[in-house]
């Protein structure tokens, strides 16, 4: 930045763009795609999206996220519920991999990216090699913490013996996948070289 | 280096549009669930069992309108407080009377109930009271409650003495269809069992003040030979027990909510209100049952109910109950006796009642008055005043084999039969009542011989000649009377009803050659008239 170089986020070209004020919008000569020297309003998105995620994780884990109707009664499950299930019938496996697919990643993602944004936003300078390593894996994991959203679409399809017994998704499907949506793109939109920039 | 492309500013990011969105979406699920809200209840309940936090719902009419929140024993151990959620919309009727039970499943030998629960768990039922007061602590009911009197249809009472095996929910039928159900079935403290019911709308027009309700068993086994009927009601009502009710034909078609109706232990007890109930007496060994009949002319007319001994232990008082269509044959002089089967060297009598058991018959009596109090006699009456034909009483210095329905022959053709005998009133002779059919009365004259024919007379000597005269086989096995008339001029005059002639041991052999010519089929006018009063007994 200092040196008045962008480096070009789809192609990778090196441009220097010398000392044009920060406000300017610069295209790629290349590609066309437009330069910045850091990710255009980084922090910001990604506090949007952070807290958009954080606010939706609530209703996704305290709603129902499945309805299961067997002969006519309806029940409705929790994601909790699945899996204080599993766990009482001893399948502590599947358990646990509901529990950190679905409830702790997400909170892991949600959290991390607060304590980065917040490290930056307070300019610290302390454990950035750990924040970065952070970083990595949050935006390494995000695609797996759709693995709820995948299991109730299969057995909505799956399980449908009409009134026998079906299987739909509930109201908590939607914040879920919301909320996994929104901390992928916050990992997407945020801009690594911003903790070093402090 | 090539120099970059240089182009005007963009606004404000949009992506702060998400939080917003977010925000919104909280609050209003929030404001939802507040608005939502239900009010905390607490129910008492006696155990447990099935019933799961969060789960077990609160139904009313199938609709679930609250949830199981948490559980807590009481301080005293005795019950367990459920903490319930109800529905924001359930605070009106959330009134102290207020009734709420456990539904669980229930498979006995009498009924089968909540199998849903089988599948969803157990739940609370809840039925709304009529106060206006507001509670938020009931007591669980043990069981669910009689259907409440604000159910439409009729609400109708039947009392009963006797023991009945009817359950809540047990059917009510009318003509096989189920029109009804049992609401409650109360012991009350006179030893009176009360039994509501309640008949659905549509059917109520079926019932009448005059309807008559009646305990369906089951299963009915009536061994009556040679007839055998067996009736089986639905399964249902063999397990559950169930009521019964017919409405007999013209009876106005009206039934108040107020009207109390007695509950009658069968079909035949129910049908036998109209009848006419008579009191009977008669000694300890009569040979009848209760249920035996009593017939006139062969045709049942009615039967026998209770009977019981008396105070002596001699007689026997018994219940009957007479159609009412056969009023007219109850007079005061009625006569009742008992019928069962006979086997003796005389004749084999009654054999229908070693199938049937013994029955009464009954001759009617000329009495204008009514009669309901009868006497039941061992045997047929002994001067039977059968209203046909000719009634004799002959004279003799014995019996011999002679007794009831000994056949009087003429030319060995049987013209009519004994009706009874008794001892004269001096005791000296016995006399023999006779009856000579209709068309044969003619040929009974003032002049006319009887002669007991009973076996067979041989006579003579050893040496002369030996004549051996009989009757008809019959006769000489189970007996007989026979009579000759004396020709034309010697016959005299017809006789009345009544009228006495001698009975001799044998024939004479000129009565034998005897050959008038009578009429017969024709009665004299006057012995139609001589009829109407009866012969002296």
């Amino acid at each position: 930045m200092d040196a008045g170089f962008i480096s070009c986020h789809d192609c990778g070209i090196l441009v220097n763009v010398g000392n044009i004020a920060a406000e300017t919008i610069l295209s790629c000569p290349r590609c066309n795609a437009n330069l910045h020297f850091r990710k255009t309003h980084s922090i910001s998105r990604t506090w949007a999206l952070i807290i958009t995620s954080a606010i939706l994780f609530l209703p996704a884990n305290l709603l129902p996220i499945m309805r299961v109707d067997f002969l006519g009664t309806q029940e409705y499950s929790t994601i909790m519920d699945g899996i204080i299930y599993f766990f009482h019938g001893q399948e502590y496996g599947i358990g646990l991999i509901i529990f950190i697919a679905s409830i702790l990643v997400p909170l892991f993602k949600i959290i991390g990216m607060l304590i980065i944004l917040l490290s930056i936003h307070f300019k610290w300078k302390h454990w950035l090699r750990h924040k970065s390593a952070m970083f990595r894996f949050i935006e390494f994991v995000g695609r797996w913490s759709m693995l709820d959203i995948f299991v109730i679409a299969l057995m909505s399809t799956l399980v449908d013996f009409g009134t026998l017994t079906s299987t739909q998704a509930a109201p908590a499907a939607t914040y879920f996948t919301a909320v996994v949506v929104c901390t992928m793109f916050a990992a997407l939109t945020f801009d690594p070289r911003l903790l070093w920039d402090a | 280096m090539e120099p970059p492309v240089i182009k005007a500013k963009k606004g404000l990011s949009p992506i702060w549009i998400l939080p917003l969105v977010a925000l919104f979406i909280g609050a209003y699920l929030i404001y939802k669930d507040f608005q939502e809200a239900g009010i905390m209840i607490t129910v008492q309940i006696k155990d447990a069992n099935g019933l799961i936090t969060g789960k077990t719902k609160v139904m009313y009419k199938g609709l679930p309108v609250g949830t199981l929140k948490d559980f807590e024993v009481s301080p005293d151990l005795q019950t367990i407080e459920a903490h319930i959620e109800m529905l924001k919309q359930a605070k009106e009727e959330l009134t102290t009377d207020c009734k709420f039970w456990v539904v669980r499943p229930e498979v006995s030998m009498n009924r089968i109930t909540g199998l849903e629960t089988l599948m969803s768990g157990s739940y609370f039922e809840v039925q709304p009271g009529t106060s206006i007061e507001l509670s938020t602590s009931f007591t669980a009911l043990d069981e669910a409650p009689p259907v409440s009197m604000n159910t439409p249809g009729l609400h109708l009472t039947l009392q009963s003495k006797d023991d009945v095996s009817l359950q809540p929910g047990s059917p009510v039928y009318f003509k096989k269809i189920e029109v009804g159900e049992i609401t409650s079935n109360l012991l009350l403290d006179n030893g009176t069992i009360e039994t509501k019911l309640l008949i659905y709308p549509k059917y109520m027009t079926h019932l009448s003040s005059d309807s008559r309700f009646f305990i369906n068993s089951g299963i009915r086994f009536h061994a009556n030979l040679p007839k055998v009927t067996m009736q089986i009601d639905p399964l249902k009502t063999i397990l559950r027990g169930g009521v019964s009710f017919f409405t007999p034909d013209g009876s106005q078609k009206t039934a108040d909510i107020t009207t109390v109706f007695p509950l009658y232990a069968s079909l035949s007890h129910a049908r036998r209100v109209d009848y006419i109930k008579i009191k009977l007496r008669f000694s300890v060994d009569h040979g009848l049952e209760p249920d035996a009949e009593i017939r006139f002319n062969g045709i049942t007319i009615g039967s026998i109910t209770d009977m019981e001994l008396d105070d002596t232990m001699r007689t026997v008082h018994a219940e009957a109950y007479i159609k009412k269509s056969m009023k007219r044959l109850l007079r005061k002089d009625t006569y009742f006796w008992a019928v069962s089967a006979k086997f003796n060297a005389g004749g084999i009598s009654g054999l229908d009642t070693l199938i049937t058991g013994a029955y009464l018959n009954i001759i009617p009596g000329n009495a204008e008055q009514p009669g309901r109090d009868f006497l039941v006699h061992a045997s047929r009456p002994v001067n039977m005043n059968v209203n046909t034909g000719l009634n004799l009483v002959l004279e003799t210095d014995r019996l011999g084999s002679l007794g009831y329905d000994k056949p009087v022959y003429f030319r060995q053709v049987k013209v009519g039969q004994t009706t009874g005998y008794e001892l004269s009133p001096t005791g000296q002779n016995v006399f023999i009542y006779v009856n000579i059919h209709k068309p044969y009365v003619n040929l009974i004259r003032e002049n006319t011989k009887f002669w007991n024919s009973s076996g067979f007379r041989i006579k003579g000597g050893l040496l002369t000649e030996m004549k051996i005269s009989t009757e008809s086989l019959a006769a000489i096995v189970g007996g007989g009377i026979s009579f000759s008339t004396p020709d034309k001029d010697d016959m005299g005059n017809p006789v009345p009803n009544g009228h006495h002639f001698s009975l001799n041991r044998d024939p004479d052999d000129k009565w034998l050659t005897w050959s008038p010519a009578l009429k017969l089929g024709k009665i004299p006018p006057k012995l139609i008239h001589a009829q109407k009063t009866s012969p002296e007994k």
